[in-house]
Parts: C-alpha cells; structure tokens; sequence
C-alpha cells in the first residue's frame, strides 16, 4: 500500500452547509484505492446546548403546538453528521451517506463500497469531499487517509 | 385502468437503510407491493441490482435517488438525470428540477415538514417552495403515522395553499422505509393508477396525478361532469359543477390495525368544503361547485377512533371543453 494522502482537517461552524472538498492525485498503475476517513466529536454533550438547539428548531419549524418540553431531551444529545463523496477525473463516484463517525470506502475495477461504483482506477486528479450536513459543536476533526494498492 | 400499490421512497445500505438490495425486494414482496422506487440518499449504486432483483422478483422496481441536501430531500424517479446532487443549492433548485424533468425523471418533494436541522439534517424543506413548484409531485403524508401528527397537518395545509395558487403537484405518501423489521403501528399506502405496472407506466400516472395514498383503504373515485367521467388527476372540461363519487373498502392487505368503518367524504375546494355520509356499502356520492379543484378526504373509524384514512389527488377545474 502507498499512502497518497494523510492529514488531518478542522471543520468549524462556518463550513456547515457547505462540501468540503480535499484534492488528491492517483498516479498510473493503482489497482485498488482505499480511504478511510473519520470525525470527533460524534456528539455535543452539551445538554444546555442541545436544549436550546432542539427548542430554537422545533418553535421555527413547527411552532407551539408541537413543543413540549418533555421532547427536549428526546433529541440528546444532538449529533454531528458528515457524509462522503469521491470524485474520479471523469466525475462524481459515489457518495457514502451514513451516520458512523468511522468510515472505509474501497475502490476498484473488480469491487466498490456500498455507495460507490466499481471500475478502473484512472490516474489523474481526485478528490474526497465531506458534505457537511450537522455542526453542532464549536469544531470537528476530520482525518482522512487515501491508500493505493498498486 | 388499475390502481396499483407503490412505495416510492426507500433505503438500502447503499445509504443509510438497513435493507441490502435482497432484504428490501423481499420485504417488498412480502408486503405486497406491485412496485416501489429506490431511492437512495445520493447514491445510485444499488438501484441497478435492486430493479434486476426485482425483475426476478416479479416486482417493479423504479430506479431513483433522494437528492439530499442541506435545505431540503427531494426524491428524483427513473434513474435518466444525471444532476450532480452537490450541485443543488438554493440558487439551483428550479432549474436541477428542469434538468431532471428534461432528462425524463419524475422529481418528488419529500417530507416538506419534517424536522430539520439539528435533528433531522436537511429533513424540512427550507427551500423557497416556489422554487419547487416545477416538481410533479410531494409527499402529502410520510413516515410511520402519516395521517396524524402536526408535521402531515402542516404538509397538508401546504399542499392545499400551493393547490390553491393553481400549482399542481401529485400528492404522494413516501415510508421513506429504512429498515427490515419496522411494522409501525401504522402506516400507508401510495395507490397509482397506471395502465401497466411499468415504471414507465407508474411514473406516467405520477406526472398525471393519478393518485390516492391510503391507510388500509382501498378506493374508487371520479367525478362526473356534463356526462363525461374523469379520473382522479384529470382537468374536467367546461363548468365548474361536478359529481364526485366512488366506493370505499377495506385493505386486506393492509399490515396494521385496519379501518372498522367509513363514516363521511369530504370533498376540499378553493371555495369550501363539502361533506357527505358515507353509506354502509361504502359508496359516496356529492356534487360539488369546485373552483379550481376537488380534492377527496376519507374519514372512517380505525383504532376506535374518526380518522382520515384517504386523501386523493385534485380534480381540477375550469379547463376548455
């Protein structure tokens, strides 16, 4: 295996909403590519917090009649929630939307994680994107790994 | 004519359901589906094997995505688009659907009010829904208890105020079905009225609004006008008086506590609502000034309590002879 990509990124509130995206370049001759990736925290276990959050969401979108305060806690602790595309230099790949905080993606001509088409692994730029569908801590730490077997 | 039995909103594990491809066209059989859409949070990788499986299977399978974005779910049926689901966005929503629609798919809005974020991200439809009004259809009812709750009261006041500005979007129920073993205590039934049971067929009827969703209910329905019969969906010609009638039954097929009795009809238009009994044969029968539309609600009585148990999609009005 050939490490082509190992690092570690922070998400903050500013890229909710938004595709995170990281580059990569797959050299001629890969057979397999496989990425792992995961984030921390999973949860916010700040119960003020999640309470506020939970409050704010119900009383806009629902308003009074469907809030009670019972259902406050239902929700604790609210969670982060990323999912995970690749793109090959013809496009968009596949996309991994689950809610583990611990994720592996296998590709290749012969195998594809579920999520993901299987075919050639064509030299040239890639890229993984995390879709940044729930912040509710101040920060997520993102690592991703991308390994080649040649 | 036939009603056919759908569910055209489902998970594997291809996202985040819990269904393989077998598991989720074997439950769909047992549950006796005439057809069912996959639909995948933004992937396509399983809709391939499922609609293969299904052939096997002699289900229907229509292949299809849930765009799942950070404002809003919309379910996209026919697996034709090739709109990159990251590429939605607010500034991009009217003309993804237009894409999607030239490209032959049919575009659903799911679950409009359903909590979002942070407890649900990108479950309730934030989106401008005028930008979506281009859509052919919307989930009037989702989830587990579809004809009750506050969320499906909100997604049916919704849908009669988009009826109402002369918008016409086909009323759909989505389970948005994600795992093998959920029985809920109740749930429901999307019935298309389709020729053939084709995904050409059922999503044809979808665009064309041929539609009730149901819980344990089967339904007849059309409206008369100058003698001539409309389906429901239809635009009846001329004036704006029309017989609606039909006959209710029990689903024996329905998997939970089904309906004891059916009690009225009322018939929803932008002028009013009308309401009549519903005879101890099942059978309706009202005859309506619809300005616009006519829109069918069942009641009846389920789990010792009156309940809605049908809505169908509109009749319209006011088009040329």
């Amino acid at each position: 295996m050939t490490t082509l990509l190992e690092n570690t990124y922070i998400l903050d509130k500013r890229h909710f909403r938004t595709h995170y995206r990281v580059p990569f370049y797959v050299p001629e001759g890969v057979r397999t590519l496989v990425v792992k990736v995961s984030y921390f925290p999973k949860t916010c276990e700040d119960k003020n917090y999640c309470e506020k959050l939970t409050y704010d969401c119900m009383m806009s979108q629902a308003g009074e009649e469907l809030f009670s305060k019972s259902q406050l806690r239902v929700y604790y602790p609210l969670k982060n929630h990323l999912s995970f595309s690749l793109d090959d230099p013809d496009g968009w790949r596949g996309t991994a939307h689950r809610g583990d905080e611990s994720q592996q993606f296998v590709i290749s001509d012969a195998f594809a994680s579920e999520g993901f088409f299987q075919g050639a692994v064509k030299s040239g730029q890639w890229a993984f994107t995390a879709s940044v569908n729930s912040i509710v801590t101040d920060t997520i730490k993102m690592t991703l790994t991308v390994e080649a077997e040649i | 004519m036939k009603y056919y039995r759908c569910e055209l909103h489902t998970h594997t594990t291809a996202s985040d359901g819990k269904m393989s491809a077998e598991k989720l066209i074997d439950r769909a059989c047992e549950c006796r589906y005439d057809a069912i859409a996959v639909t995948d949070h933004n992937t396509t990788s399983n809709a391939a094997k499922a609609c293969a499986l299904g052939k096997a299977s002699g289900l229907t399978v229509i292949p299809g995505i849930e765009w799942t974005t950070f404002w809003g779910h919309l379910t996209v049926l026919g697996g034709k688009s090739k709109v990159d689901w990251r590429s939605v966005n607010p500034d991009t929503l009217a003309e993804s659907i237009k894409k999607a629609k030239q490209a032959g798919d049919t575009v659903v809005i799911a679950h409009p009010r359903r909590m979002g974020f942070p407890l649900c991200a990108g479950c309730h439809f934030d989106y401008d829904i005028n930008d979506a009004c281009g859509a052919d259809g919307y989930e009037i009812w989702s989830h587990y208890y579809p004809n009750e709750g506050v969320s499906e009261r909100q997604q049916r006041e919704l849908w009669y105020s988009l009826l109402k500005r002369g918008k016409r979007l086909t009323a759909l129920y989505g389970y948005d079905w994600h795992s093998p073993d959920d029985i809920p205590p109740s749930y429901a039934c999307t019935f298309v009225g389709a020729e053939n049971c084709t995904a050409e067929d059922i999503l044809g009827a979808v665009k064309a609004g041929h539609v009730y969703v149901s819980v344990g209910t089967i339904l007849t329905c059309n409206a008369e006008c100058d003698g001539r019969i409309y389906e429901i969906g239809d635009t009846v010609a001329g004036t704006k008086e029309l017989t609606v009638y039909g006959t209710c039954k029990i689903d024996e097929d329905y998997r939970s506590d089904k309906p004891t009795a059916f009690t009225r009809a009322e018939v929803h238009t932008a002028n009013g609502v009308y309401s009549c009994d519903i005879d101890e044969k099942g059978n309706y029968n009202i005859t309506v000034q619809a300005d616009g539309y006519a829109v069918v609600e069942i009641f009846g009585i389920r789990l010792a309590k009156e309940q809605r148990l049908a809505i169908t999609n509109a009749f319209f009005t006011g088009g040329s002879i």
